[in-house]
């Protein structure tokens, strides 16, 4: 079967694919946002406060540990947006003339992908807090704690603020161009 | 970052609507003035960010530690 042939077949499906995309995106955009607010914030400004304090540390340690498990539902929506997404171009037949594709596109590949892939290392991979405390101990875990804690802090504004950039380009379909 | 992020954003279009289809819009006054004022929130909203987060210095400097006993369940 050839690709014309294979996008012929699933142009019919377009909307489904769609909405898959939209619930993914939703959930990407949100799954964390009450674990973070409500819980990762006030611990952490807790500890800015009483660095040293053995109560607030446990709890700051098992809050962040709760927040990488979390994460899997972000990190397992992210790969299926990314994969809808390209099908979406694809399948219904759009190119970069549609001004708001191109911005969009721009937003997605230039800011959140990188952002995602830091946000992987962190939660799961060599970032992960358990696994750098059984890798190097209490520095090391202390070392990745503080690093994540930086990483959510910058790009917490960026997500807010060019997800619903995302989504307004994406429902309203604006012609950017005069 | 406010900055920087739409830098980036503008070049890239930029890059696909001038150079790639030859579309002149990109270089308008609207364009640039959009450009200016979304970095300018961007930053607003980094800046406020920060600012709410600060234990030290910010909003949250007024809340007070209460101190409780509990038991923080481990999964296996």
């Amino acid at each position: 079967m050839n690709m014309e042939a294979l996008r012929q077949m699933l142009a019919p499906w377009y909307l489904e694919i769609k909405a898959i995309h939209l619930t993914a995106v939703a959930a990407w955009i949100w799954s964390t946002s009450v674990a973070y607010v409500y819980y990762l914030v006030p611990v952490f400004r807790d500890w800015r406060r009483q660095p040293d304090d053995p109560s607030v540390l446990a709890l700051r340690d098992w809050v962040m540990d709760r927040f990488d498990r979390g994460a899997v539902i972000e990190h397992t929506m992210f790969p299926i947006v990314m994969i809808t997404g390209p099908l979406l171009y694809w399948v219904g037949g759009w190119d970069t003339r549609a001004t708001w594709l191109s911005l969009k596109l721009l937003i997605v590949l230039g800011l959140f992908l990188p952002i995602e892939f830091f946000d992987y290392h962190l939660s799961h991979f060599a970032g992960n807090k358990r696994k750098a405390r059984a890798r190097g101990g209490d520095a090391e875990h202390e070392r990745k704690l503080h690093q994540h804690w930086w990483f959510l802090l910058t790009t917490t504004p960026a997500i807010i603020f060019f997800a619903l950039i995302v989504v307004w380009l994406a429902c309203s379909k604006v012609r950017l161009a005069a | 970052m406010g900055v920087g992020s739409h830098v980036y954003l503008y070049a890239g279009m930029f890059v696909i609507e001038y150079c790639w289809h030859q579309r002149a819009w990109i270089l308008g006054w609207r364009p640039m003035l959009a450009a200016a004022v979304s970095a300018l929130a961007f930053s607003a909203l980094c800046i406020r960010t920060f600012r709410v987060l600060d234990s030290v210095r910010g909003s949250s400097r007024r809340r007070q530690l209460a101190a409780l006993r509990a038991k923080l369940p481990e999964l296996r």
